[in-house]
């Protein structure tokens, strides 16, 4: 049975208005309106018509509902800058990387979520010194912050280019941590950006409206001191902290320049006054628009076992794309930048530690 | 008048009691120094030779005042063109001053560039010679102190007698720092990776 959910979801992952949709499928704005309210079933040829103008394959309108994402139990980053059109783009890609985490899990036994519940926490630097604690991670620096959420249980995706606006989202579903990130921006954001959810899935779980400054400004103050703690900090950056200083410091905690520089004023190490001048000399050398000499992107680690083991019993993307019933790109979206090789390459380099369950 | 012996405060509490009675405290004398240092460190090739020494000065001024005035009964001062600060209730100025070497025993500090005439008039008096253990007893009226700061962040709160472009003596010297070593924060960076943690290796499990 047509499903006009499934019509809601691939028209928003493609970005299309109702009537943009209707031009290209050859169908009136009206069709697609009564459509997708369910109010009446597709005339014969229609579906073709639809999955042609979205490429989307036919078997995907005929799919139960999607997961319903709670747009309020999502949290974005970036929020502001958004679009409806982003944000819908977005949420409708989470509703596909449930899909394919919901395959994964008949298939794979993944880590599950060893996360606290911070929420009672009102401050951010307690609720991150608190989870580092409890992962036995001490005062060191992290080298792959996706790896290590993923050995906590977290399950991260990738957003595709047609959300280009959206750094990331985070979300519980049935007990399980979602994030999903943007990796167009540089390694150093992407890190960022990658603790900053981990600040919303531990400290706002319940929170009810997402999206909220305070919320964003716990999150992102969350990602400081998770990614950089204050005693490893303030015992190794020297005085004075010139700009040579806050560079050399930016690659052991693997942050950007100006994440480095504001947390040094947060620790009270550099003035507010030293602070201006720094983000001054900093912007002059090109680290406002980006980030010169940066660190290697992290990757997925559970990716590259799952696919290597799929491609072991002759399962491609493509089988998977196509046992799901969405396009290729979509699920090539949703892996490509946590993974970001060829598939074969991929396999290839996947960790030979995945084990049989019994 | 007489001579009296250059008084040095070393030791940490007779420092903290000295600098409460001139209005001031040690934390905020070394953020000047930092910030001061900090500007100096922006000097690259390009800029003029002596542009380290300009950008300390001048922003150590700045600092200086930043952190003094309208705190406690400091205010700015200008007086013979001599940038600083004064504290009328205390009658205490303080300057800022770059120097060859501060906090030791063997030297006394030197200005890395000339003092003016106006350095040397609110400066106590100028008519005697070159004495590196005594110095002419001041004059009533406003005590001048300099914040003495090196290349090394050694850095000294000092109370000298200008003479010849120079200080020739100093009727008081209070040691805030012995260079950024001693601060407990080694000069130099401390950014090796070897603690770094990368070893993740999450489980999974293909189910039969």
């Amino acid at each position: 049975m047509f499903n006009p959910k499934r019509l809601s979801l691939a028209r928003m992952r493609r970005r299309l208005t109702g009537k943009a949709l209707a031009e290209r499928a050859r169908l009136a704005q009206d069709t697609i309106s009564r459509l997708e309210r369910g109010v009446h079933e597709p005339e014969d040829g229609s579906v073709g018509q639809l999955a042609d103008a979205l490429d989307y394959p036919e078997g995907f309108f005929y799919l139960p509902d999607p997961a319903d994402l709670q747009t309020g139990a999502v949290s974005f980053r970036s929020l502001s800058k958004m679009s409806a059109k982003e944000h819908d783009a977005a949420i409708s890609a989470g509703s596909l990387g449930l899909q394919l985490y919901g395959w994964i899990d008949e298939r794979f036994s993944l880590p599950q979520p060893d996360l606290l519940d911070l929420s009672y926490e009102t401050d951010p630097e307690m609720a991150a010194r608190a989870l580092r604690q409890h992962w036995g991670l001490g005062e060191r620096p992290i080298g792959n912050m996706i790896g290590l959420l993923e050995t906590r249980g977290i399950r991260i995706l990738s957003l595709a280019e047609n959300t280009a606006q959206v750094n990331a989202f985070s979300f519980w579903r049935d007990d399980q941590a979602y994030i999903f990130l943007n990796n167009f921006k540089t390694p150093e954001s992407s890190i960022f950006d990658t603790a900053h959810e981990l600040g919303h899935l531990v400290m706002h779980r319940h929170a009810g409206t997402k999206g909220d400054r305070t919320f964003e400004r716990e999150a992102d103050s969350f990602a400081a001191h998770f990614l950089m703690p204050r005693n490893d900090v303030l015992s190794r950056v020297p005085r004075p902290t010139t700009v040579e200083v806050v560079l050399q410091a930016k690659q052991r905690w693997r942050v950007s320049a100006m994440a480095m520089a504001y947390q040094l004023r947060t620790l009270g190490r550099v003035s507010e006054y030293q602070y201006k001048s720094i983000c001054i000399e900093l912007g002059r050398r090109g680290y406002r628009s980006g980030e010169p000499l940066g660190v290697e992107r992290e990757a997925s680690l559970i990716w590259p076992k799952v696919l290597k083991q799929l491609w072991q019993e002759k399962v491609t993307r493509a089988d998977i794309a196509h046992d799901l019933n969405i396009p290729l790109d979509e699920l090539q979206s949703l892996l490509w930048s946590l993974t970001a090789i060829p598939e074969e390459q991929a396999c290839r380099r996947g960790a030979a530690t995945l084990s049989l369950m019994e | 008048m007489g001579y009296i012996e250059t008084v040095v405060r070393r030791d940490a509490g007779d420092v903290a009691a000295r600098l409460a009675e001139l209005g001031t405290d040690l934390d905020r004398l070394l953020r000047v120094r930092d910030i001061a240092l900090h500007e100096a460190s922006n000097a690259t090739p390009f800029h003029c030779t002596n542009a380290g020494g300009t950008f300390a000065y001048q922003h150590g001024v700045f600092a200086l005042r930043q952190e003094h005035v309208g705190v406690d009964g400091w205010r700015l001062d200008r007086s013979e063109n001599v940038e600083g600060i004064v504290n009328d209730a205390l009658n205490v100025r303080v300057l800022f001053s770059n120097v060859d070497i501060a906090c030791n025993d063997d030297f006394g500090p030197k200005p890395r560039s000339a003092k003016g005439s106006g350095a040397e008039r609110v400066c106590a008096g100028n008519l005697f010679g070159h004495l590196p253990e005594f110095t002419p007893e001041p004059r009533d009226g406003m005590a001048t102190y300099y914040l003495m700061i090196d290349e090394n962040g050694a850095a000294e709160l000092t109370r000298p007698v200008v003479a010849d472009r120079t200080f020739k003596s100093y009727i008081e010297r209070i040691w805030l720092s012995n260079g950024l070593d001693d601060d407990g924060i080694g000069a130099k960076p401390s950014f090796e990776n070897d603690d770094v943690l990368t070893d993740f290796d999450p489980q999974v499990a293909r189910k039969q």
